[in-house]
Parts: C-alpha cells; structure tokens; sequence
C-alpha cells in the first residue's frame, strides 16, 4: 500500500509513508501515525525529517542509496522524540548538528533548566522519553555527533558506522538510568568515536572503535543534567591506534588515547583489546568536581600503547577506589593497581587536525538483509549482556566493515 | 571532553570586561526554542566557512582618550588578522597599521613592525578570533544554558550568550540576520563588531607570515 504524495500534511496520519522527494521528506514526520513507517525510498534528501509520533520505525530502502544530505546548512537529518523510535539502514552525512538526533528534550519541556557550573536543577529537567533502536545507519562528517540520543532511556545503538564527527561518531547524554546498548558500531575518524556525558547505565561492548583522536570518553559535567556518570560498562572491544592526525581535532586537545574515564562513578574496563594509542591505552582524571570513583580495570589485552594507564586527577577531585588489576602494563604512577596516588601525566599537544567536512567518506557496507513494510515492534525496556560473559575480541573485529 | 558550548562560554568571557546595561530589546529573554538554539549553535561556525571576512571594531566611549577602533580582515582558518587601528577619541584618533594573532599584537607597518603587549583597552581585539569556530556549537546544551533570545531588531535576530555562572549575567549578545553573525556587542555599548559582508578582504600582507611563523 503506498499513499506517498498523496494528501497534505493536515491529512489523517498514516501507518505507512513513503519518501521518494524532498517534499515528502519534509512531510513525512507529521504525516506518519503511532506505530507507523516512514519507508525512504533511494535517493538522495535534504532537510530534516521530523517525528514525534510514538513507535514509529524510520527505514531507509537501501542504507547506502539513500543518503540524506545536510550540505553544510541544515542542523540534523532526522530527530525523534517519540517513544521506541527506530532509525535504519540509511546514510546521513554533512548536518551542522547532528546525522540522527533522539531526544527527549522537545518544545514543551526542557529548556533553560540547567544551571552550568553553579549545578543542575535535577528536578527541573524534563522526564526521560523511553525507547529508541538506531541500526545500520552509517553517520559521517556530521558537525556534532554523528548519532545522538539525549534524555532517552531503553535505547539500543548497533551495527552502525559512525566516522567524521566533530565531537563524537556517537553520544548518550543526559539520562540517570540510560539502560542503554552501544554494540557491534564501527567509530572511527572522528575526535572522539563514542562519548558518553551524564549518562549512567550504559554497556559499550563489540565495537570497533579505532583511528579517532580518542576512542571512547565517559565523562560528568555541569551542562547536562543527571551527573556524575555511574555504572558504564566497557566490555569486549576492539579500542586501538587513536592517532589519526586527519580528523577533527578534540575540543579539549585530547589525541593518541583509548578511553578517557573523566569523573565518573563504578565505570568498568574489561575483556577489550587496547592497543597501539600513543599517548595512553586508558587515562583516568576528575572532571570539574567529579571525582573518579569504584573504577575496575581487568582482563584486557593490551599493547604498544604510549602508556597502558595513567591515572592523573585533580587534588581537589582525587577519587577513590580505582582499581587497575591488569598486570605488567606501564603505568603512570608507576605499577598503579589499587588507589593509586596521581600520577603526572598530562596531555601532549595534538596536532592540527581537519575539518569534519573534510574527513574522506568510508566505503559502503552492508545494510538490512531485508527491507519490508513492517515497523519494529521496540520492548518497553532493553536488557544488557553481564560483563563477564565477554570474551577479548581478535584484533580484526569489524575490520571488514571499516 | 569540554562541551562544544564551551565556546560560546569563552566568547562571553572575553567580553566580561566590559560593564553595564544598555538597549532597547527585551533584557530577560526568552528560553530558546529548539530552531533559535540551533541558529545561534551554528552561527560561528558558518563564519569559519569563510577564506576571510571583514570586521569593523570598536572599544569603549568614542570620546574616550582609551578608545579603540579597528577595521581588520580576519582569516578564520589560520588565526591571523590584519588591517588599520585608530586610538584616541574618534576625532583625534591616529591610525596605524596592526597585525594580529592570539599570541601576537604589532603595529607599524612597511618594514617598521614593533610588537605590543596586550594591555588595556587592546586586549580586547583578540575577540575577533573568537568568532568563528570550525564546529558549531551543541543546540541541544545551549538551550539548556542561559541564552537566551532578546528579539529581533533591525531586522536582526538578538541572542544573549550563555554565561559561565549560568545565571543569566552575561552582557554579550549575538546579532543574527539567519544563520550569519552580524554583529557582537555588549549591553554596555563598550564593545561592538560588525562583521562587513559588503567590502571584500584586504590583501594579506607578507609581513602576516614574518610576524606569526
């Protein structure tokens, strides 16, 4: 059943929308109904594709033939703010902001709540919007994030490919029980491949996540609502060689390092192959006032980093109860293991980086085996693998998809 | 790990030094919507898009022995600057020429180039590199600051910046005409740039490589 073109946006909302023109895009947001589809058929699109409809599934008929385009001048390809929302194969490339955008920040809630350094007013910020899946998308050269899920919670991002962002390839923000999944995503030739601010209860396992600036940062901060960040687990990646000079440079000047852990809370490194990052396989520092608390790092491979793990926090924001249980790495302070004094590790200057406009675009991958007229049916909540169930992957993780 | 609004923090930063309440637009504000936060959000970095633009400058009380009027050519990608500065009171002012980098201040001219220390009201000029960004800004954390818009006048679309406290003490606005800067001015008077789309970059001088290499 197609009813593309066939009515304005004040007609009835429809369970299936089919996009084949830009004036379809720009309609399709207010004309699908809950529980809908927006089928986007090959082409290229500019604009942005609005949706506040709940359970609604966003399809791109083949990820690499439908590319939405923000050519430097429109702010996100596609934002959803409805509950269990779905972004799939499709390509989203050049938007100032962001390639797909998921909050639950709207018009009616959320702004003007924080209060930056002085401190969030937690009660003040709008309720968490639950559900979203993001698959198969391939984000790059976005000024932003390439995927972005903000104030959401019951969310999974996967088997996406995510390079050229300015800030980060992906970015969970702002949700004090993000119960959110970051598996099986290639990030890559950006500054930061996968960030995750004020964003509690996240695991990040099976990814890919090499040649950016720095691969992962996991930070607290005063911008956002819900901080310090509590509770993310680090399991089962590949997170190597973040050295790559052609990419944008790091807001903060960070280059040549795996994971940045910056103030949170019971943050766990396990089962990941962390090799060849020529500043530090693993830094560990305060943030503001955060301190970096209940840290375990353990059972990772690693190698030809600059150091394995430095561990350098702020006098007024030391922390407490890091842990390194690996052995034989090279250490700053020196053969660190647990609750470690801080070490003197600071950051080497970075090169001169590129524009996100200018990073090269990857080549094509895989999209969805199938691609039918069917929306997803998302869960109303979303269950996380336990972390001890990981096994280190082989170096060549994804390769073939990066 | 700094927050992309960081920067919109540093711009305000800069104009702190200069006090006082001033205007005719709205002086609380209104919280942004999401279409204002992302039109202030990728304001500077359209700017940065450009090989070069033009800034006209201004510091303090026109009348004043301190005051400072610059009309410089900014380039946005290699942080140099160029052009002529005027000190004194507007109808005494005795211009020179003025080479600039974040790090460096000269005048002179024709082979007579003397480096300056930052001082006084001169510290301020630096600001024009602050005008652009080579990435925007996050809409979605900039409309949880304390930006906030003030209305449009002159055609233009006024913003208040974000400020470090966030609590709405900032006195720099943003003067948009779409997604393009116009102007950046304090509420005090003390500080205006227009950016001149009209008049096309001056040459860049050699001297610009001698001085900032």
């Amino acid at each position: 059943m197609s009813l593309a073109g066939c009515g304005s946006a004040d007609a009835a909302p429809q369970q299936l929308v089919r996009v084949t023109n830009d004036d379809e895009f720009a309609e399709a947001g207010s004309r699908v109904a809950d529980g809908g589809l927006i089928l986007i058929e090959e082409g290229t699109y500019h604009g942005t594709l609005q949706v506040s409809a709940d359970d609604v599934t966003v399809r791109g008929a083949d990820r690499n033939g439908v590319v939405l385009d923000g050519e430097l001048e429109t702010s996100s390809g596609i934002v959803g703010t409805g509950e269990r929302f779905t972004v799939e194969n499709l390509t989203v490339r050049n938007y100032l902001q962001n390639g797909v955008l998921v909050t639950g920040v709207t018009d009616d809630s959320g702004a003007g709540v924080a209060r930056g350094p002085d401190g969030y007013l937690p009660d003040a910020a709008p309720d968490p919007v639950p559900g979203y899946l993001v698959q198969f998308v391939t984000a790059e050269n976005n000024g932003l994030y390439g995927i972005y899920a903000f104030n959401r919670t019951d969310g999974v991002i996967r088997d996406n490919l995510a390079t050229g962002g300015s800030d980060s390839g992906i970015y969970v923000g702002q949700c004090e029980s993000c119960n959110a999944l970051v598996e099986n995503n290639v990030m890559q030739w950006s500054a930061v491949g996968l960030e995750l601010a004020n964003a509690s209860d996240v695991t990040i396992t099976g990814n890919r996540i090499v040649e950016n600036r720095i691969g992962i940062t996991v930070l607290s901060n005063y911008l956002e609502a819900h901080g310090p960040t509590k509770n993310t687990v680090i399991a089962g990646n590949v997170i190597a060689h973040n050295n790559a000079v052609e990419t944008p440079e790091h807001a903060n000047g960070a280059f040549g390092t795996g994971i940045g852990i910056a103030g949170t809370v019971g943050a766990v490194v396990t089962a990941n192959r962390i090799e060849g990052n020529d500043n530090a396989g693993v830094s560990i520092a305060s943030s503001e006032d955060f301190a970096p608390a209940d840290t375990v790092i353990e059972n990772n491979a690693w190698g030809d980093n600059g150091l394995d793990v430095a561990f350098a926090p702020s006098p007024t924001a030391a922390g407490e109860n890091n842990c390194l249980l690996d052995e034989g790495l090279t250490t700053d302070p020196a053969d660190m293991t647990c609750d470690p004094g801080p070490g003197s590790y600071a950051q080497p200057v970075a090169p001169v980086g590129v524009s996100f406009a200018k990073v090269p675009l990857p080549p094509e991958r895989p999209g969805l085996e199938n691609v039918d007229e069917t929306p997803r049916t998302l869960p109303g909540t979303i269950e996380r693998p336990d972390p001890v169930s990981f096994d280190i992957p082989d170096a060549d993780l994804l390769e073939a998809s990066s | 790990m700094r927050r992309a609004i960081g920067s919109a923090l540093a711009l305000t930063a800069a104009c702190a030094l200069l006090a006082g309440c001033a205007g005719g637009l709205s002086e609380e504000g209104e919280a942004l919507t999401p279409e204002q936060a992302e039109q202030l959000a990728n304001a500077r970095f359209q700017l940065s898009t450009l090989d070069a633009f033009v800034v006209e400058v201004s510091v303090g009380d026109t009348d004043d022995v301190e005051h400072l009027a610059a009309r410089i050519t900014v380039d946005p990608t290699d942080h140099v600057a160029w052009g002529t500065l005027s000190r004194g009171p507007e109808k005494l002012a005795v211009d020179t020429d003025i080479i600039m980098s974040p790090a460096l201040y000269a005048t002179g001219g024709e082979g007579a180039w003397q480096a300056q220390e930052w001082s006084g009201e001169a510290a301020t000029l630096p600001i024009v590199f602050s005008l652009s960004t080579d990435r925007p800004e996050n809409a979605s954390l900039l409309r949880q600051s304390d930006a906030r818009f003030l209305g449009t006048e002159d055609d233009l679309d006024v913003f208040r910046l974000p400020s470090e406290a966030g609590d709405g003490s900032a006195m720099s606005r943003l003067w948009l005409d779409g997604n393009r800067i116009s102007r950046l001015d304090t509420t005090t008077g003390a500080l205006s740039i227009e950016i001149d789309r009209d008049t096309d970059p001056a040459p860049r001088p050699d001297a610009v490589d001698e001085l900032t290499q």
